[in-house]
């Protein structure tokens, strides 16, 4: 039975630190930031906690908790029957307290600190109080606590028994199960593209008996006057030609089961492919809602931390927080602990003055220290932690940079003081002594940069000398809403954060100089540095340096403080992605950010736009001679638009063994949307095509602005003299009937062209 | 009965069996000294029996083939064994980096053996499958040509690498089974920061 006992303890004790730990949490936190005059509500919620707290103390037999509980209690029970001023030594005091609780509580079965009797005499003695005799001290404890039992039921405003009463039911679940449920969705979503293959492979193999439609169609009509014949002439069928006929009747009737079971597997599967899909997508919607939580959980711990440095440290501050019911994905929020405490740290330790130089500066002794979260816009949110310090010293950070080697005298004294004091996030700068003199952090700032592009947020920084600096993180609401650019680099697909990105532009040959052996583009009167992705990345290996087409596609990025331009192959898509850390193995891969993986079930590398640029720079020049002209012998790009498969391929083998590059497309509509994806010198189409004709597509071509000057040569069966005018109204350059097609007048006409 | 031409040698077979009788009467009375003698025996054989099973106890162990050889790992660090298929590349990592996958909503590094081992390779087939390891704060997983299931092994029929196969994966092996399977150190393996990427930027 004791036994029983004690593990009821044990069990009952986990449950109570918990509670305890939350309630003291918010406690401490509401404490550090108070001053006098206290906020009455601040007193009820205070009062209302050590209430709760003596109750449960009981419960689980910890006599020191339940002592110190009582004796705050009567505290506060003293100041409301006197109508006292809650002043700053009662706040002092409160302050003791909680800390002592908290000591009693982390440690449950060891002894109490000696000071805690003293503790619990000052705090129902109020002994550092001058008022007249209070009669409440005096009683035995007992008493004392039903005392404050019948103020607190006696209170003008009736108190809810346990925490805020919330019209919402709220639930509290375990973090790691909410993670493990997530990742759950996350394969479910992976499940529901695998259905959507099954069942595009399963019509697909549907669709193919329609080749044995034809075979089945022939072979029996071969049965039947097999059978006729014998029939007719009254012999018996030989034997092997018997076998034969009985397996091609085995074989019609076999396959056209199969056909049926086909058909039905094709339509289950899609079926289930919907249904999953339904659901899939119905709890990834449901899920992004769950991991919304209120900003003010980042916030726990935050006001004592404060204060605390700032005891440390001897300043005083006043910590302010604005906006922070703002509700943010959760996953967000649990990045944002480690760079909020680093700012704070940075802005008690090194923003904020010492209070004789405050004053001296006519400011008030206590600097202000504010969090304020507001929302940007549907998607994004803004942090913005600013103190009323000092600000940043910018001849100090540029002086020490030079110093260090990483900017050289001219550039540092180009650079405005804004552009100097981002050089504090750079992380070559922050190992050296330079940071320290600065924030004291060393490597801080460069993590929290890191931290918050990892999860597609901007950090941005202003500073005004003896004004004070502030510190903006521009961040997603939820993790949904990382936007990226899919660019495909030698054969590879790649995702560059859209934040990162400025524009996509399509640059003719031309405009791509070499200087100092380094290319650079002109773009809007600016000079900025390109280079080839494939180059930062390596991935050149052996394949074929080839730029074909007039144009180089190519994405400005804004990081690390710069402009710069990448080469990229091809942009594929802009879409949202889920960023991904590479697991624990991979913990830092250079130009790297993490992955992502596609609606397609593809994974693909995100790239980090601030390596990238340091990479590139780091790079010996680009190799520049495969653009400075023309390659020789450079192969034309000619789309081949046409439905039907031998015309198609035979195109294809004409075309390719003249030397050109060949892509092609099943009908007009396909067409259209690869011709707007990447470059093509000419298109070749048929006009009689499903979703498309030739004519339409023709049209369109014309009509869309940078391709409307595209060669296009129609090839058709169509030839009325109604419909060569036709295509040419329409724009072609070049009609050929099929009945007159050969290779030398097509080839001719192509090359007319090109 | 070696010979089946002839008929049965029916006399032949009644003597040995009158022999037989005759043996086993003798047998099954025993004298005390003998039976004492006989049960001693006994229980010394079965005391044998159970120092030699105490010897041998044997554990089972996750098999698979890199290149043609064997490998096991203790099943207690496999979290799963999942096919090879979309393995992304990860540019600007070594070469024993395969690539990520991604596995219950997370991204899970694969080493390629091969390389690490350098052992000869070969593509991808239906067949290759990624075993994923674990430990506390590690994991990642291992390109397998193939998994071939459970195995017990006994303990003592693991040896220890012998001095010539100092190849690059003696730092991992636990020893060589008398059947040449590769026993993996899968804690090792795990734990050796030469297989972490951690570039400082």
């Amino acid at each position: 039975m004791g036994k029983y006992n004690e593990s009821l303890r044990k069990r009952l004790l986990v449950a109570f630190t918990a509670e305890a730990g939350e309630r003291l949490g918010n406690l401490a936190d509401r404490l550090a930031m108070a001053t006098p005059p206290v906020d009455p509500a601040l007193l009820e919620t205070v009062y209302r906690e050590i209430h709760s707290l003596k109750g449960a103390s009981r419960a689980v037999a910890l006599g020191d908790v339940e002592i110190l509980c009582q004796a705050w209690e009567s505290l506060f029970a003293r100041i409301r029957k006197n109508q006292q001023e809650f002043n700053q030594q009662h706040l002092e005091l409160c302050r003791q307290a909680e800390k002592m609780l908290h000591h009693l509580i982390k440690h449950p079965d060891a002894k109490a600190p000696d000071s805690l009797p003293m503790l619990c005499i000052q705090l129902e003695s109020d002994s550092l109080a001058t008022g007249e005799p209070d009669a409440s001290a005096t009683f035995p404890q007992e008493e004392a606590a039903s005392d404050s039992a019948q103020v607190l039921e006696d209170s003008t405003s009736p108190l809810p028994p346990i925490g805020p009463v919330n019209s919402k039911r709220r639930l509290k679940v375990d973090v790691t199960s909410l993670d493990t449920l997530l990742f759950h969705i996350e394969d479910l979503q992976q499940s529901k593209l695998e259905a959507v293959q099954t069942h595009s492979h399963a019509e697909e193999a549907a669709n193919n008996f329609t080749e044995w439609h034809r075979h089945r169609h022939n072979i029996a009509i071969a049965c039947r006057q097999i059978r006729q014949q014998s029939e007719h002439l009254k012999q018996a069928i030989p034997d092997e030609q018997q076998t034969l006929l009985e397996f091609s009747d085995w074989v019609i009737d076999y396959l056209g089961q199969w056909e049926y079971r086909l058909s039905i597997l094709a339509r289950n599967a899609e079926q289930v492919a919907r249904n999953i899909a339904t659901a899939s997508e119905a709890l990834h919607l449901e899920m992004q809602n769950v991991l919304l939580l209120p900003c003010n959980v980042l916030l726990e711990g935050i006001p004592v931390m404060a204060k605390e440095i700032a005891q440390a440290s001897g300043k005083q501050i006043n910590l302010t927080v604005e906006g922070d019911s703002l509700t943010v994905d959760k996953r967000i929020l649990d990045e944002l602990k480690i760079p909020l405490q680093h700012l704070i740290r940075n802005a008690i330790d090194h923003g904020i003055e010492p209070p004789s130089e405050r004053l001296v500066a006519g400011k008030s002794a206590a600097g202000i220290l504010s969090i304020d979260f507001s929302q940007d816009d549907a998607s994004r949110f803004v942090i913005t932690i600013s103190d009323d310090g000092r600000g940043l010293n910018a001849d100090k950070i540029r002086n020490k940079a030079v110093e260090q080697k990483i900017l050289n005298e001219e550039d540092a004294s180009d650079l405005s003081d804004q552009e100097i004091y981002h050089q504090i996030f750079n992380s070559g700068l922050s190992t050296s002594s330079m940071i320290t003199d600065i924030s004291g952090r060393g490597l801080g700032l460069a993590i929290v940069r890191d931290n918050i592009e990892q999860i597609g947020g901007q950090v941005q920084l202003e500073s005004t000398p003896g004004q004070g600096t502030s510190f903006s993180m521009r961040l997603p609401v939820s993790m949904a809403t990382f936007r990226a650019l899919l660019v495909k680099v030698d054969e590879f697909i790649m995702a560059i954060p859209a934040q990162a990105v400025i524009r996509a532009m399509r640059l003719p040959l031309e405009s791509v100089r070499t200087i100092e052996n380094r290319m650079t583009v002109t773009v809007a009167d600016r000079v900025l540095p390109v280079w080839r992705l494939a180059e930062i990345l390596q991935l050149d290996g052996e394949t074929e340096r080839r730029i074909s087409g007039t144009r180089l596609q190519t994405v400005q990025l804004y990081a690390a403080g710069k402009d710069f331009c990448l080469q990229v192959d091809e942009i594929i898509d802009d879409t949202e992605i889920i960023l991904k850390s590479l697991g624990p193995q991979l913990i830092r891969v250079p130009n790297i950010l993490g992955a992502t993986q596609l609606g397609d079930g593809r994974v693909i590398p995100v790239l980090n736009p601030q390596d990238l640029y340091q990479t590139a720079c780091a790079t010996a020049h680009s190799s520049i001679t495969m653009y400075s002209e023309e390659a020789p012998g450079q192969r034309s790009k000619i789309l081949v638009a046409e439905d039907s498969i031998t015309s198609r391929g035979l195109l294809k083998t004409i075309l390719e063994n003249a030397g050109y590059e060949v892509t092609t497309a099943n009908d007009g509509m396909e067409a259209w949307s690869m011709l707007r994806q990447s470059d093509f010198d000419l298109l070749v189409s048929d006009i009689e095509m499903p979703h498309m004709d030739g004519f339409t597509l023709t049209d369109k071509v014309r009509r869309y602005r940078s391709l409307s000057s595209l060669p296009v040569v129609l090839v058709t069966a169509l030839q009325s003299p109604e419909d060569q005018e036709r295509g040419l109204d329409v724009g072609a350059n070049a009609y050929i009937v099929k009945s007159s097609f050969d290779q030398v007048n097509l080839l001719n006409t192509i090359r007319q062209l090109l | 009965m070696s010979s089946v031409s002839g008929a049965i040698d029916w006399e032949a077979l009644k003597q040995q069996l009158r022999h037989s009788q005759h043996v086993l009467s003798e047998e099954f009375s025993p004298s005390p000294e003998m039976t004492n003698r006989l049960l001693k025996e006994r229980a010394k054989t079965l005391a044998t029996v159970q120092e030699d099973l105490q010897e041998r106890t044997s554990k089972d162990w996750l098999l698979f083939l890199i290149a043609g050889e064997v490998y096991a790992v203790p099943p207690e660090y496999v979290v799963t064994v999942i096919p090879a298929r979309q393995i992304a590349p990860i540019p600007c990592t070594p070469s024993h980096i395969m690539g990520v996958v991604s596995y219950m909503g997370r991204m899970v590094s694969i080493v390629d053996l091969r390389v690490l081992f350098k052992l000869p390779q070969k593509g991808l087939t239906d067949r290759n499958s990624l075993l994923i390891i674990a430990e506390e704060t590690m994991e990642f997983g291992l390109l397998t040509d193939q998994v071939i299931g459970m195995h017990a092994i006994y303990e003592n029929d693991i040896l220890p690498t012998p001095e010539y196969l100092g190849g690059p994966q003696s730092d991992y092996l636990y020893g060589i089974t008398s059947s040449q399977y590769a026993v993996l150190d899968a804690a090792r393996l795990l734990a050796d920061p030469k297989l972490i990427v951690n570039a400082l930027g």
